[in-house]
């Protein structure tokens, strides 16, 4: 039987909906009148749903109590208000709750409420299950699947520096390929694990200086390929609100990719900046390198899509996916533009608030 | 001077830490990605070297390889889960003196130190 506690601190209120739940088939464990109250209840008989009204009688309201109770035991919590205005109806949204139910309500919408409530907060579970059980597959798979690798990259060096003396220059040159072709696979592993880390890393959005960042990010590149003529221009001021490491992971994909596409681009130049478009802030990332048909600009956020072959320019095409799955998160739109030989250009907004 | 250990899992790292100090070892660095392994071994110059294989930036094969390029005589001892003969053949090709297998059983984690390094010396007891 499905075990419900109420708080509420008017008791006859409390009581008629005690009734209710009862003649529905439900267990009422407690009516309790105050937020302190319940998160001790909670914590002790670990109730499947908890209906909390909002104003109550103790020194917490009901949104802080069930902000304490999802924090600690991962109850569902459905908020009960007879008036719900603006600034309420934002904080308990803070709060992540199950339903909310503006008094006088009726029977049957208290049913189907509980039973919408139960129905999420026991797909959350499994969802957390899978996950971690998908963290623990990724990171055996990245075990087992790199151990070999350096098998094969290790021998070859050691078949490279200590026998070269025995093998024909052409033997040397396959061992050559053998250690790219080991290596490229690593990098593939890698990328492939971050991606599946960006899709499911909790975000924790900040203030950031995407101005500050993209120029650190191109004095690092610049410091690591000194031979490369790259010249920049970056907007100052550009802020958006965005978790710090994702963001970072994201800007490096975007700026590191015209930093590589420009490479056989005379007077290479890499802008980022951004555009009003009506109301919204429109960020770019802009280069003059190889650029891409105009016509393919969709396909190149799918995994392993590469419009350019792996000798011309290296990759393995999981960048600008884990850059779109990063934007996406966050509740932002990234799009493309190019032409052959003209340059590519990457649009991407943000919400001023948080995504998930 | 003491030992440095390389090793990106936090469970591993400190497991190993407080082993190693608990039988009186002096653990003088403690690196979490190869590249700061390679970092802290030229600053520390540390007597012993635990090092783990798998690692997101670089493998401890050439972190190992990095290292003894520089210093022939370094001691390495590798730890990993990884224990198959073609990767503990590697690592002693590539000049590693030891070769410990993950999960740590603290006889055999402390037989291996012994033997590369020696006995903890009285002054690291403290």
């Amino acid at each position: 039987m499905t075990q419900v506690l109420v708080v509420e601190d008017e008791a006859i209120v409390a009581e008629s909906i005690a009734s209710k739940l009862r003649r529905y088939g439900y267990e009422v464990i407690d009516t309790l009148p105050t937020g302190e109250e319940a998160i001790e209840m909670a914590g002790k008989t670990r109730p499947d749903v908890i209906l909390m009204d909002i104003h109550l009688a103790g020194k917490i309201d009901g949104i802080q109590a069930a902000d304490r109770i999802s924090g600690q035991f991962h109850i569902p919590v459905i908020f009960l208000t007879a008036y719900a205005d603006e600034q309420t109806i934002a904080r308990a949204k803070e709060a992540g709750p199950f339903g909310y139910l503006v008094k006088p309500f009726r029977e049957r919408d208290l049913y189907v409420t509980i039973e919408m409530a139960r129905e999420r907060s026991k797909l959350e579970a499994e969802l957390e299950a899978a996950n971690r059980e998908l963290d623990s597959f990724s990171y055996s798979v990245s075990h087992d699947l790199r151990a070999p690798l350096i098998a094969i990259d290790g021998f070859s060096q050691i078949l490279q520096e200590t026998y070269a003396g025995y093998l024909p220059p052409d033997g040397v040159e396959c061992l050559s390929r053998i250690r790219d072709a080991a290596n490229q696979m690593d990098h593939l592993i890698e990328d492939f694990l971050r991606l599946s880390r960006v899709t499911r890393a909790p975000i924790i959005i900040e203030k950031l200086d995407i101005s500050h960042i993209a120029r650190e990010i191109l004095g690092q590149l610049a410091t690591s390929e000194p031979d490369r003529k790259v010249s920049w221009k970056v907007e100052d001021g550009l802020i958006i609100n965005g978790d710090p490491g994702l963001c970072e992971i994201a800007l490096k994909n975007l700026i590191g990719n015209a930093w590589k596409y420009t490479n056989k681009t005379d007077g290479a130049l890499i802008q980022v900046g951004s555009i009003m478009q009506g109301q919204t802030k429109i960020f770019f990332v802009k280069d003059n390198g190889a650029g891409f048909p105009s016509d393919k600009a969709n396909l190149i956020f799918i995994p392993l899509q590469r419009l350019h072959s792996h000798n011309e320019f290296p990759g393995n095409g999981i960048g600008l996916a884990t850059v779109q799955r990063i934007v996406n998160r966050h509740g932002g739109r990234i799009w493309a533009e190019g032409e052959v030989g003209e340059g590519a250009t990457f649009y991407f907004t943000f919400p001023e608030g948080s995504g998930q | 001077m003491g030992i440095l250990i390389v090793d990106d899992t936090d469970f591993d790292r400190n497991l190993l830490r407080s082993i190693l100090l608990s039988e009186g070892y002096e653990v003088s660095g403690l690196a979490t990605c190869g590249e700061e392994g390679v970092r802290q071994y030229h600053a520390l110059k540390p007597n012993l070297v635990m090092l783990d294989l798998i690692m997101p930036d670089i493998n401890g094969i050439e972190v190992l390889r990095r290292i003894r390029a520089d210093d022939p005589d370094a001691k390495v001892i590798m730890c990993t889960s990884v224990g198959e003969e073609s990767m503990v053949d590697l690592a002693r090709r590539m000049g590693a003196r030891g070769y410990v297998v993950k999960p740590y059983i603290a006889d055999n984690l402390l037989g291996a130190v012994k033997r590369v390094y020696g006995p903890p010396s009285k002054t690291e007891i403290s």
